[in-house]
């Protein structure tokens, strides 16, 4: 059968992200594959909050081996969606 | 209700704060001091519902069932306080008493290069603390504030003294939590008001004064998330030109459990509730939030 590639469709980085998002922030009724990776992360999307920014560091920097910091020039977009998170990992990963 | 001062317009403080810095600074702070009495009959008259929360509050912290005077009396603290506020930040700190307690163990960390949080309140004077006891031994801090609802405030505060002003960090967005925990890892002493909830707050019932009311417990877990010692501290106004400061420290690391997050939160915002009413038996006219508090 031939697999249609949806526009909702992770990426392997992405699903990998949506998993240690769902795990960090103790997402427990949410199944990391539902996460829409165009959709906020915050607030009116996910719903995830200030607390769960800090999580979702600390496990980037575990996992990745780098720091998000706040005065990158593009950090408002670095939470805005799974997928923006995903792709400024990509860019900055040491592991 | 504990967002309920969200809706309530900035009109008292701001309003006040504005006339009493043109006031203080046309006329001093003993003539000025006049004018807080037909001001404070004003707000008191013009504002039922601070009023009501004026007794609810007093009803709970005080022995004899609170009357218009000891309205009148909380109202007149807070008003003074403001005025102060006005004279501290436009530099004429002269003739103030301030008796300062427990600092040794923030300077000490702070000296090491350690970043701690301060958890204050809507009680007392916050710029007292921050003008005098913590400025003055020359502490590296943040006051973190919202800017939505504080606009005005702020604009006001960076008009009367622009280095306070810089002292104020934003807290908007998630990448500001980012910001915050790169401040503490730069050794700077954090302060935020702990004690107001906003939407974007979780919420969590705890006994406070003998009742139950629903604070923010956000600061409590940023704190436990971030893992640096946490001090509570409060500026209390005694009358007169003298103040009091106090700091002590609530943990110096707050641990929660992910398996009894809950539990544990309620447990650390209780005892942080509880250095409030611990000082509020002190220096009852010295809470400040005019809205519904407590649970019925």
């Amino acid at each position: 059968m031939i697999r249609i590639a949806e526009g909702r469709a992770l990426t392997e980085l992405e699903s990998e992200v949506a998993s240690l998002i769902v795990e960090a922030v103790n997402l427990e009724d949410v199944p990391a594959d539902t996460i829409d990776p165009e959709a906020p992360l915050f607030r009116e999307g996910l719903g995830l909050d200030s607390i769960d920014a800090l999580e979702i560091a600390l496990a980037v920097s575990t996992t990745y081996g780098f720091e998000l910091r706040s005065d990158d020039a593009n950090n408002h977009k670095i939470f805005a969606s799974l997928r923006s998170l995903s792709a400024h990992i990509a860019a900055h990963r040491v592991k | 209700m504990s967002q309920a001062w969200l809706r309530q317009p900035e009109r008292g403080s701001v309003g006040l704060l504005r006339f009493a810095a043109w006031l203080a600074h046309h006329a001093g702070r003993n003539a000025t001091r006049l004018l807080l009495y037909p001001i404070t009959v004003y707000y008191i008259l013009t504002s039922p519902a601070g009023r009501g929360a004026s007794r609810d509050y007093l009803a709970r912290v005080l022995a004899e069932p609170p009357g218009w005077r000891q309205i009148f009396r909380h109202f007149f603290c807070f008003a003074q306080t403001i005025l102060d506020r006005v004279l501290l930040l436009a530099g004429r700190t002269d003739g103030f008493e301030l008796a300062v307690f427990d600092r040794d163990g923030l300077l000490e960390r702070a000296r090491r290069g350690q970043g701690c949080l301060l958890l204050g309140a809507h009680l007392g004077s916050f710029d007292m603390l921050r003008l005098l006891a913590v400025e003055q031994a020359g502490l590296k801090l943040k006051i973190l504030m919202r800017p939505d609802h504080n606009q005005m405030i702020t604009s006001l505060l960076a008009a009367l003294n622009p280095a306070v002003a810089a002292t104020l960090q934003p807290i908007a967005g998630p990448a500001d939590m980012l910001r915050l925990r790169e401040l503490l890892a730069a050794g700077y002493v954090v302060g935020l008001l702990a004690d107001r909830a906003t939407p974007e707050d979780r919420l969590v019932t705890v006994d406070f004064l003998g009742g139950q009311a629903a604070l923010p417990a956000t600061p409590i877990q940023l704190a436990s998330r971030l893992g640096v010692p946490v001090f509570t501290c409060v500026g209390l106004y005694l009358g007169g030109r003298r103040y009091e400061a106090h700091f002590d420290l609530l943990a110096e690391q707050i641990v929660i459990p992910r398996s009894a997050a809950m539990d544990a939160t309620r447990l650390w915002v209780e005892r942080y509730a509880a250095q409030l009413a611990r000082y509020l038996k002190l220096a009852p006219y010295n809470w400040f939030n005019f809205y519904l508090f407590w649970q019925a």
